[in-house]
């Protein structure tokens, strides 16, 4: 629990790298802001003009709802996840100076990395979820307490994930050319194109492994039919995700120590 | 900045002891980052430090000196907390400021401000506490109009600038500073040495690594001198930075091959000198108006006795005084086939409190040409508030 107070002090450093974060990953842009939502759009249109017109993908879950509005719902949680860990893997090695010479808890670089990314993409879902819905998208809005709690869950797995890498980033950069493929790959075998169901039945079971599965298809359903019966299955998400980043920071914290001699 | 002096210390270092690993080659930062996550000792290390122990107390400004890579750096940064050390303890009792690098995390993208805000919560205060505090800052640092543009058009003067000022804003109980007193421009210079004596006249206290023995000196009670790792000495900043200067001199050695070179290639040399009868190598200490002998050894290669000349030089290189052998018609004794000894006595010394440099060089006996030096420091103490460098005889007439 020293680690929490210890944390807690520091709120004001944490508010401040995020607000660093946030205005400097756009600084120097012409569109700002608009490029964290644009590429992502992009990418929908893209989906949608290749499955929908070109492979003319159909399946029965998608009921009275468009294909767009249904990748939509998993594509922003996505993009936050991998983004985020992309982003605050290099969120030590990329603030040397920092590491180097001042005294702060190191960790903080990569919460705010995690958090920034996750809230310029929240709010980047939230536009087009409304956008959607301002185009006659029949989206439920009884199903929001899932989607909170399942972008609360799909954070904390980023941000353990993100402190495992970035510490592991400064002795070994290997890892930083490992992590695209890798996530390229969860990407395709995570349902964010398709549902669960058209997954073959032989190997649907290693599906159930990856755990943004069962992140992402409560946000989709609860959007989509307003189901809300995953809630307890999430809540255990984000209690375990809570004890896997407290996990990581120890680990974390067996690195840092030697981060200024190697970075 | 409250308390009394001597209560608890404001540092206090117990066995502090630092091994980094040694990790050249991939299979090497593996295995380092695998006994770090297990938390075994490194198979290869390196020793940075070595059981540091000592006491900071208020008011008591410490300086270190040693050579480079002697592991000055290493110990600035485990006590502003950058570095954690492998062995001891470390316990502070004061509001650290470190001036390891300044404008260290400043980001070039960001405005002077927005780099303010950052470097300030670097320092635990909140966004309020900075608000409150960054007219100061700014009319400190004396940037103008440019706070609201990015620091990556800012000259490096600017820079350094804004970070003495962020840096300074805390007035800290201990700041530590790494060579880096006086930044800037000239006018800003000045400004910095005023904040720091008036930092220092109000009981602050200052962890300084240099390479100036006039700075340590000048600004520090104590010095501690690290060699190798391990604290080689602790104590009076005057007396540390003595023997420190004195290890230089006998570690580079040109004084005593020039001896052994004067010898070989026949030449008057000096062998050794004292002072009040004790080696010149340490210096000497005297209070105002005691009396000093100034002794030596002389190499004559063709036995002859050679010139003795004695010279008193101040710190910042100006002759004061200086006097040979041969001037007053002295000879020197003879104590070996190619020995002679010599002893200056000046009874009651009448330089002023300060700081200089005694040279004792050996002349041809014609006193014409100059072939060798010795030099050693002389320290006068005493509080006469007269001006000058020496005491010139005088009385007050009534008329």
């Amino acid at each position: 629990m020293n680690i929490l107070t210890e944390l807690w002090q520091q709120r004001w450093l944490f508010l401040t790298f995020v607000r660093r974060e946030v205005s400097g990953r756009y600084s120097g842009t012409i569109a700002g802001g608009l490029w964290a939502l644009g590429q992502p759009v992009l990418l929908l249109m893209i989906y949608g003009f290749v499955f929908r017109k070109v492979f003319k993908v159909g399946f029965p879950e998608l009921g009275e709802h468009s294909f767009v509005a249904f990748v939509a719902c998993a594509l922003w949680p996505w993009m936050a996840f991998q983004e985020g860990v992309q982003r605050a893997t290099h969120a030590v090695v990329g603030n040397s100076g920092l590491v180097k010479k001042v005294h702060f808890p190191h960790e903080l670089l990569v919460f705010a990395s995690v958090g920034a990314t996750f809230f310029i993409h929240f709010l980047g879902f939230l536009v087009v979820i409304c956008a959607l819905m301002l185009g006659g998208e029949p989206f439920q809005l009884a199903g929001l307490p899932v989607v909170l709690m399942g972008w609360l869950a799909i954070l904390l797995l980023a941000s353990a994930i993100a402190l495992v890498t970035s510490s592991f980033q400064v002795f070994l950069k290997d890892i930083d050319h490992m992590l695209g493929p890798a996530l390229m790959i969860m990407f395709y075998v995570t349902p964010i194109l398709y549902p669960t169901t058209q997954v073959p039945e032989s190997v649907r079971w290693i599906v159930g492994f990856n755990p943004l599965v069962h992140l992402l298809e409560p946000i989709r359903a609860g959007l989509m039919q307003g189901d809300v019966s995953a809630i307890g299955r999430l809540m255990a998400f984000v209690v375990g995700g809570m004890a896997a980043v407290f996990a990581a920071v120890l680990l974390f914290r067996r690195l840092s120590d030697y981060f200024e001699d190697f970075i | 900045m409250s308390g009394s002096p001597g209560d608890t210390p404001l540092i206090s270092l117990a066995g502090i002891g630092k091994s980094y690993p040694i990790a050249n080659s991939a299979a090497g930062r593996i295995r380092t980052l695998y006994s770090l996550l297990r938390r075994q000792p490194f198979a290869e290390r390196y020793d940075a430090l070595t059981d540091i122990s000592f006491e900071v107390r208020r008011g008591e400004s410490l300086g270190l000196i040693g050579v480079n890579g002697a592991g000055k750096s290493t110990l600035l940064k485990i006590i502003a907390g950058v570095v954690k050390p492998s062995a001891g303890e470390i316990r502070l009792g004061g509001r650290i400021s470190a001036l390891l690098e300044l404008g260290a995390g400043f980001h070039p993208e960001y405005t002077g401000r927005q780099n303010v805000f950052l470097a300030t919560a670097l320092m635990g205060l909140s966004e309020q506490e900075t608000r409150e505090r960054l007219d100061d800052i700014l009319a400190f640092a004396d940037i103008g109009e440019h706070v609201d543009q990015p620091i990556k058009h800012y000259s490096s003067g600017m820079i350094v600038r804004l970070g003495f000022a962020v840096a300074t804003t805390v007035s800290p109980d201990i700041l530590i500073t790494d060579e880096v007193l006086a930044v800037g421009d000239e006018s800003f210079q000045r400004k910095c040495i005023a904040w720091m004596e008036n930092y220092l006249a109000n009981g602050g206290t200052l962890l300084l690594c240099a390479h100036s023995m006039f700075h340590i000196q000048k600004l520090c009670q104590k010095a501690a001198w690290i060699h190798d790792g391990r604290l080689h000495g602790y104590g009076d900043a005057n007396r540390v930075t003595r023997e420190y200067l004195a290890w230089h001199d006998a570690r580079n050695q040109p004084k005593a091959q020039d001896h052994a070179s004067a010898i070989k290639s026949g030449h008057y040399a000096v062998l050794s000198v004292t002072l009040n009868d004790r080696p010149a190598s340490q210096g000497i200490i005297l209070s105002e108006g005691e009396s000093l002998r100034v002794g030596g050894r002389l190499f004559s290669p063709d036995g002859r006795a050679p010139t003795a000349l004695v010279g008193f030089v101040r710190k910042d290189g100006m002759p004061i005084y200086g006097v040979s052998s041969e001037m007053d018609g002295a000879v020197l004794s003879r104590v070996g086939d190619s020995e002679f000894s010599f002893e200056l006595e000046l009874p009651a010394l009448s330089l002023l409190p300060g700081e200089y440099t005694i040279k004792a060089h050996a002349l041809d006996p014609e006193g014409y040409r100059l072939f060798d030096e010795i030099v050693c420091d002389l320290t006068v103490t005493g509080d006469s508030r007269e001006l000058g460098v020496c005491r010139l005889p005088h009385r007050w007439n009534a008329v």
